[in-house]
């Protein structure tokens, strides 16, 4: 005797099948879907934070970008009237800087200079580092028309005198994104930070970071040795560059020609 | 009644075995990671292997003491594995290298220690002027430090990546660890350009004199990398934050409203926009001029030990650990784009076929009254002077303009008839083929030069914007548009223009200013005027 299964039963059953494979289908192709289109992370950081020690930042610029290495870049220093510099150079400090304070030195490498003359601070001292992390790309024999302009104003040497870190990292601002406003002959324009924010992130963010200044308080205690060395950084390599007058300059010197491509085209034929 | 039940199972097993299959198939995705997953599980070791691994390793190492480990003095382990059992790369490398090492490791083992100096660079702070100075690199070892290694700091920083044969990773050589200045010639071999760790950046080479850093000639061949000079080797690249542009036509291109407004009129762009004697209205862009003007701003942070300490300890604990994301800051598009013509430029209708060179009429060689002065001296174009375009302004446009389309060629004939000017096709001399064409077409060309090239802040430069209605249809309504950069001011009343014109300034959306010539007269075919203004630099 065969047992007869009732068609509804069959029917229950196959329905229920169908069921469970259409919701299987969709499961599947659910988490299918999750898994391609999961956003990216957002808890991303960046690689070099403004808290590394000075020349990490350079080092590792160095190594993701080769051809800066042994780069020249001018850079200017300027700062309050009657500030001198010298630079490290040979395991001690050289003479005071040009006027223009207008030297070349080593992309990636760490320059430590020693800063006298500070306003109302006749005895103090200071010994910021500066770090040239990035290039420019000035025309072909007018580098030095075009140095990267690090400025220190009497805050920032009062403040370091006072005991506290001041750091600046200048950038490259973008000139198609650029502030409207004027900054011929004034002060370079200054964004000040919180402790909290990362001052090389925020550069990051309003241009392309070329240079790292810091100011600190500490004074070398020992004048030879290998912790002198250390503290000079290797005294890398540096020039000084050709003091070349502005077309102004030579206009009030009465050096600028002034019969050289003038008149009508008429006259010159 | 055993039949049935014989029955009854077979139909529920097919009903399994069916829904079985349904599932495979459905649920294909979640079966590929299953075995994508068994795959990765596969390549884990094996309990015994790890077991093995454990017994063998003498302690959990962290990544950064790992890679201090010297291959040379590592004892044969096998792959270890951290406590989650995924296996260490950086231990896995150097297992893999441990039965090559010895004195003289081979350039695999050198990759995969150099991984390992680059993975410990990380966690170890070496500024790169105390990897350059040669009395910085470990001559002896410190008592304790048996397993860590003298890391060649002079390879590490100053390794090129180089081409070609020259593209064999140095060895490490107890030689050039005793002496890091590597140089050594005791073997008839420059050991600073083809095995040792000091790498000078310059080395002076002439020909074939062998290098002048050594004094040998030996090395001539075999220096590889060193040998090129790298202020040749790499070539000059250029930025494009560092200029500021002015002309031409960003996208989204600019559209003119139904009352003839513009839209799309972005900063920097420079158009014309006629209307042709049939009533169709145009907007036409010319070149673009770039001038190197870069701007250094900073930002600062003063702290002191105490607020740094308060700032930075919330931080610390927020900051998740392992590598970033690293933009590199690329240059735009702007100047890493080849200039060539463009398509738009070479699919005009028959006008790009036709060009041609006009007559002058003796009125336009001389000076235009209307504007004061005479020429200035980056005006000396013929195309500025007088709107004859020649081959020998390439060069000079060139140079001061970032060129933004083709400057076609044009062919001789100097024909008037009855006031007329009689054109020539290009390529084509026979009589008949002129007359196949009915030159009825609008055209205007635009053109602007800079007075100079390079600029600081405060530096005032000069534009002049020439333009010319090079098609054979009187024009009319023409409106010169200039949108300035944001880094460029318009130095009052220094507009000047060849032709009557009405003018105005009006501020744009970068916080520069947008000039405004509505010239009062149209342009007969022929024709053409220039526009005059100075900026200052910001």
């Amino acid at each position: 005797m065969h047992m007869r299964i009732s068609f509804p039963t069959l029917m229950i059953a196959w329905i229920a099948m169908i069921t469970l494979c259409i919701l299987a289908a969709c499961f599947s192709s659910t988490a299918h879907a999750q898994s391609a289109y999961k956003p990216l992370p957002t808890n991303n950081h960046a690689l070099l934070r403004d808290d590394f020690p000075p020349g990490q930042i350079g080092a590792i610029q160095l190594q993701r970008k080769p051809e800066l290495r042994g780069l020249w870049q001018a850079v200017e220093i300027r700062g309050p009237k009657g500030m001198r510099i010298n630079m490290a150079d040979a395991g001690q400090f050289a003479p005071d800087l040009p006027k223009d304070n207008r030297i070349a030195v080593l992309v990636g490498s760490v320059y430590r200079m020693r800063i006298t003359g500070i306003p109302n601070e006749p005895d103090v001292e200071l010994y910021p580092t500066l770090e040239v992390i990035d290039r420019t790309h000035p025309p072909a024999e007018r580098e030095h028309r075009f140095p990267i302009q690090i400025e220190i104003d009497e805050d920032d040497l009062a403040d370091a005198a006072r005991g506290e870190l001041v750091m600046r990292v200048i950038y490259l601002e973008d000139n198609q994104v650029a502030e409207p406003v004027d900054t011929a002959g004034k002060p370079q324009r200054v964004l000040d930070l919180q402790p909290y924010q990362d001052a090389l992130r925020m550069a990051d963010q309003l241009g392309r970071p070329v240079a790292i200044l810091r100011i600190g308080s500490r004074v070398p205690n020992v004048t030879e040795g290998q912790d002198w060395d250390a503290f000079l950084y290797g005294c890398p390599a540096w020039s000084t560059l050709k003091v070349i007058p502005t077309k102004q300059q030579l206009i009030d010197d009465g050096k600028w020609p002034v019969s050289a491509n003038s008149g009508s085209i008429s006259d010159r034929r | 009644m055993h039949s049935s039940n014989q029955l009854l199972r077979q139909r529920v097993a097919a009903g399994s075995l069916a829904l079985a299959g349904l599932f495979s198939v459905a649920s294909g995705c979640q079966s590929r990671q299953l075995s994508w997953v068994g795959a990765q599980t596969s390549s884990r070791p094996t309990t015994t292997q790890l077991e093995s691994a454990v017994k063998n390793s003498e302690q959990p190492k962290s990544p950064a003491a790992i890679a201090h480990h010297v291959p040379a003095t590592q004892p044969a382990t096998k792959p270890s594995a951290t406590q989650d059992g995924r296996p260490d790369s950086v231990q896995l490398a150097s297992a893999d290298a441990t039965p090559n090492s010895g004195d003289q490791p081979n350039p695999t083992q050198h990759a995969i220690y150099k991984a390992g100096i680059v993975a410990a660079a990380a966690s170890q702070v070496v500024p790169a002027q105390y990897a350059s100075k040669p009395k910085y690199a470990p001559i002896g070892r410190s008592p304790g430090s048996e397993n860590i290694p003298r890391v060649p700091m002079g390879t590490q920083v100053m390794s090129m990546p180089t081409t070609g044969p020259s593209s064999t990773q140095p060895s490490i050589s107890n030689a050039s660890h005793a002496r890091p200045h590597g140089h050594s010639h005791a073997d008839g071999k420059c050991s600073c350009c083809s095995s040792g760790v000091y790498k000078p950046v310059f080395p002076r080479f002439s020909g074939n004199s062998g290098c002048q850093t050594c004094g040998t000639a030996s090395c001539a061949g075999t220096c590889g990398n060193v040998m090129i000079e790298q202020g040749f080797a790499v070539p000059r690249t250029s930025d494009a934050q560092e200029y500021i542009f002015d002309g031409g036509d960003h996208d989204p291109k600019v559209r003119l409203r139904e009352d003839l407004s513009q839209v799309g009129l972005d900063a920097e762009d420079t158009v014309i926009q006629y209307e042709t004697a049939d009533g169709k209205i145009n907007v036409e862009s010319g070149c673009r001029v770039a001038i190197y003007a870069p701007r250094f701003a900073s930002v600062r942070k003063r702290q002191s030990t105490q607020e740094r300490e308060l700032a930075m300890r919330p931080q610390a604990a927020l900051r998740p650990d392992g590598p970033g994301v690293v933009r590199d800051q690329l240059p735009s598009i702007n100047v890493s784009k080849q200039v060539k013509s463009s398509n738009s430029d070479n699919v005009r209708v028959v006008e790009a076929f036709r060009d041609r060179r006009r007559v002058l009429p003796a009125e336009r060689v001389l000076p235009m009254i209307t504007v004061s002065d005479a020429f200035k001296p980056y005006e000396d174009l013929s195309l500025i002077r007088n709107g004859d375009f020649r081959q020998t302004d390439l060069a000079k446009l060139a140079k001061s303009a970032a060129a933004a389309r083709s400057w076609t060629n044009v062919d001789e004939l100097n024909v008037i008839i009855d006031g007329q000017e009689a054109v020539d096709v290009t390529g084509v001399k026979k009589a008949a083929d002129v007359t196949l064409y009915e030159f009825k077409g609008a055209r205007i060309r635009l053109c602007k030069v800079a007075s100079d090239q390079m600029a600081n802040p405060g530096d005032v430069i000069s534009f002049t914007i020439r333009f010319d209605n090079v098609g054979e249809q009187p024009l009319k309504s023409l409106v010169v548009t200039d949108s300035l950069a944001p880094r460029l001011e318009y130095v009052e009343k220094s507009q000047q223009s060849s032709v009557a014109a009405d003018f105005s300034i009006t501020p744009n959306s970068v916080g520069s200013s947008v000039l405004r010539w509505e010239l009062e007269n149209g342009l007969k075919p022929g024709d053409g005027g220039l526009v005059r203004f100075s900026c200052k630099v910001r």
